[in-house]
Order: structure tokens, then C-alpha cells, then sequence
């Protein structure tokens, strides 16, 4: 099968304690993982087809979930170019890993683990080597790569917005991307994600307490953060 | 880091970001009270986490999929280890083979 033949699978992911997700914007009552509509698989029954050699049923796992994972990715890596590679990281390893899935537990959490996994493994090798500057990386030739500075030019709000939007945007973006990395993760997973905070201790493989306190501590630190912002003179 | 919460705001988070039920049974005689502030803290709550929806975000290149797929193909079966690229090996053989200088 040639590999630009896979067909998008219509399906729209989200699983969540609520049956719906904040990611981009969807409002509420989008479908889930966990009912899948008439004649659908669930990712569970996909990846065991996967497993007797159906690579139709890997292409549609991917399809189904390359709009949510790639936007928990890209906001908490703020890099689009990582993002991909992280992405393409993560499924091979569902894929290398794929006999040791418990049938009886859920693909979604098991795929945001090692996506998570992945990411944070992404962040560490780059702490090691040495920081590019800003510009340069506006620069590069690469025009797939990009921070989020990049992110927002490309999203043009258009001349009827008012920039007072673009530079709450970018206070935003400063803040999150400032957020310790753990606090980042776990604040994405819950708000965007919607996952529960039971699953995302499986997820993170931390106790309860932990999710609740990680969780708290970040937004607190958001909230100190967009006041002190806010409190500035000429600060909106 | 110093940032921390008060008790009613933890639970107005663990109530916005997990359904918590924050009111026991015990507590009924203070729900006139409790519930108002909890209501106007939950809702502060939300106010503060709805900014990330600001945060861009971006739809995934249209051949993301197509790229994910070709290097699972080329990883081998389902299950399979991954092993060294053949790129690593002829990279070393081409540069103990080049000519210096």
C-alpha cells in the first residue's frame, strides 16, 4: 500500500470525563473514543486488528487522534517542527509496543503516556544543547520550524482585530511556555485534554495527591503570573 | 515556587477541572454561604483557565499521516524492536574510507 493512500478517518477524538474536550475550540457533545459511532471501531478493536497484520486499522488509530495529539504537542513543546517529530516518535513506539497493550485498559490514556513520555524526553536533549537564540530560529531555513512567535504571525487575525488580542495572545504564550515543564504537562492534559485526574496519575505515573497538587500549583502560577502581568504600568 | 492556593480555591479547580462535588453531606447548614463563594470562585476559576484558549493552535501538516506511516514501515512488524538505521554503519564506513584532506 503506498503510504499516501491512508484515508482520513472522519472520526473526531476526545475522550473525556465530561464526553467533551476543550481542545480547538470544539463545543460540547463531540463524539469520544469511548462510543465510536455506528459501524466504528473503538481504538481498542483497531489496534487489535493492527495486531493480526491490518495496517488499514494503524493509519486510522493515527488519523483519528493526529488532531488532538499534535495540538497537546505544539502547545506544550510551543514548537511546531518538534511537535511532528515527537508525534511520528510516539506512534512508532505504540507501534513497537503494541503486544504489550492490555486490551483491558484504554488506548487514549496508554497513547497520551508514551506521547508525554516522548515530549519530555524531546525537552530534556534540547536542555542539553546549547540555546538558540530567538531570532535565529525565526531564521532558520527550515520554514516548517518554528516557536510560538511563529505560531501567532501565521495565525492572522486580520486588520479588525484589535492588537490588544495579539499582545494577550502573546502574554499568554510567555506564560505557559515559562511554566515549569511538569506543571505545563499536567495543566494541558486536565484543561485541553479533559483527561481525569485519575487517569492523568496513570498517565504520569504519580499518586492522586500529586495530580491535585501539581494541578493547583500551576494554576496558581498562571494566576500570579497574568496578575503581576497585568498589574504592570501599560500593561492591558 | 511560592505560588499556592487557598483551600476554596482548590476546590473550586478540582471542581472545574475534574467535577469534584466539593459539599459533603456534613455541610449542609453552610450551603446558604458556601455556596454563593464557592459559585463566585468556581466561576473565577473558569474565567482565569478560559485565557488558555488563547494559546494558537495549529492543524497538523496534511501529510503527517502518510510520514508516520512510512516510518513505521520501514521500523518492521508490529511488535519489532527498533534496530540500527543502515545510515549509521555506511556513515562510518564512508568517513574510515574518505580520502584526508
Amino acid at each position: 500500500m503506498s503510504v499516501t493512500s491512508y484515508k482520513m478517518d472522519g472520526h473526531n477524538p476526545g475522550t473525556s470525563a465530561k464526553g467533551w474536550k476543550r481542545d480547538g475550540n470544539s463545543p460540547p457533545a463531540t463524539p469520544t473514543n469511548s462510543t465510536p459511532g455506528p459501524g466504528d471501531l473503538t481504538d481498542e478493536q483497531l489496534l487489535a486488528d493492527y495486531r493480526e497484520g491490518n495496517r488499514e486499522a494503524f493509519a486510522r488509530l493515527i488519523s483519528r487522534y493526529q488532531r488532538e495529539l499534535f495540538h497537546f504537542l505544539v502547545r506544550f513543546l510551543g514548537n511546531r517542527a518538534a511537535a511532528e517529530d515527537v508525534f511520528q516518535e510516539a506512534f512508532l513506539q505504540v507501534h513497537q509496543s503494541v503486544n504489550a497493550f492490555d486490551p483491558e485498559r484504554r488506548f487514549r490514556p496508554w497513547l497520551f503516556t508514551i506521547a508525554a513520555n516522548k515530549a519530555r524526553d524531546y525537552l530534556r536533549s534540547q536542555a542539553r544543547r546549547p540555546t538558540t537564540p530567538l531570532q535565529a530560529s525565526i531564521n532558520a531555513t527550515d520554514s516548517d520550524s518554528g516557536e510560538f512567535i511563529d505560531l501567532l504571525k501565521s495565525k492572522d487575525p486580520g486588520p479588525s482585530e484589535p492588537m490588544e488580542r495579539e499582545e494577550q495572545q502573546a502574554r499568554i504564550q510567555n506564560i505557559v511556555m515559562g511554566m515549569p515543564e511538569h506543571l505545563r504537562e499536567i495543566l494541558l492534559l486536565s484543561y485541553f485534554q479533559q483527561f481525569p485526574y485519575k487517569q492523568i496519575g496513570e498517565i504520569l505515573d504519580i499518586p492522586l495527591g500529586t495530580v491535585k497538587s501539581r494541578l493547583h500549583a500551576a494554576v496558581a502560577y498562571f494566576s500570579e503570573k497574568w496578575k503581576s502581568l497585568n498589574q504592570r504600568p501599560g500593561a492591558a | 515556587m511560592s505560588e499556592t492556593l487557598s483551600d476554596e480555591d482548590r476546590r473550586a479547580v478540582d471542581f472545574v477541572l475534574n467535577g469534584e462535588s466539593t459539599v459533603s453531606a456534613g455541610t449542609t447548614m453552610y450551603l446558604g454561604t458556601a455556596h454563593a463563594d464557592l459559585g463566585a470562585r468556581i466561576q473565577a476559576t473558569e474565567t482565569l483557565l478560559a485565557l488558555l484558549d488563547a494559546l494558537p493552535v495549529f492543524d497538523p501538516p496534511d501529510d503527517l499521516l502518510a510520514r508516520t506511516m512510512k516510518k513505521i514501515e520501514t521500523a518492521g512488524l508490529p511488535g519489532s524492536q527498533p534496530t540500527a538505521p543502515e545510515t549509521s554503519i555506511n556513515a562510518a564506513e564512508d568517513v574510515a574510507s574518505a580520502p584526508v584532506g
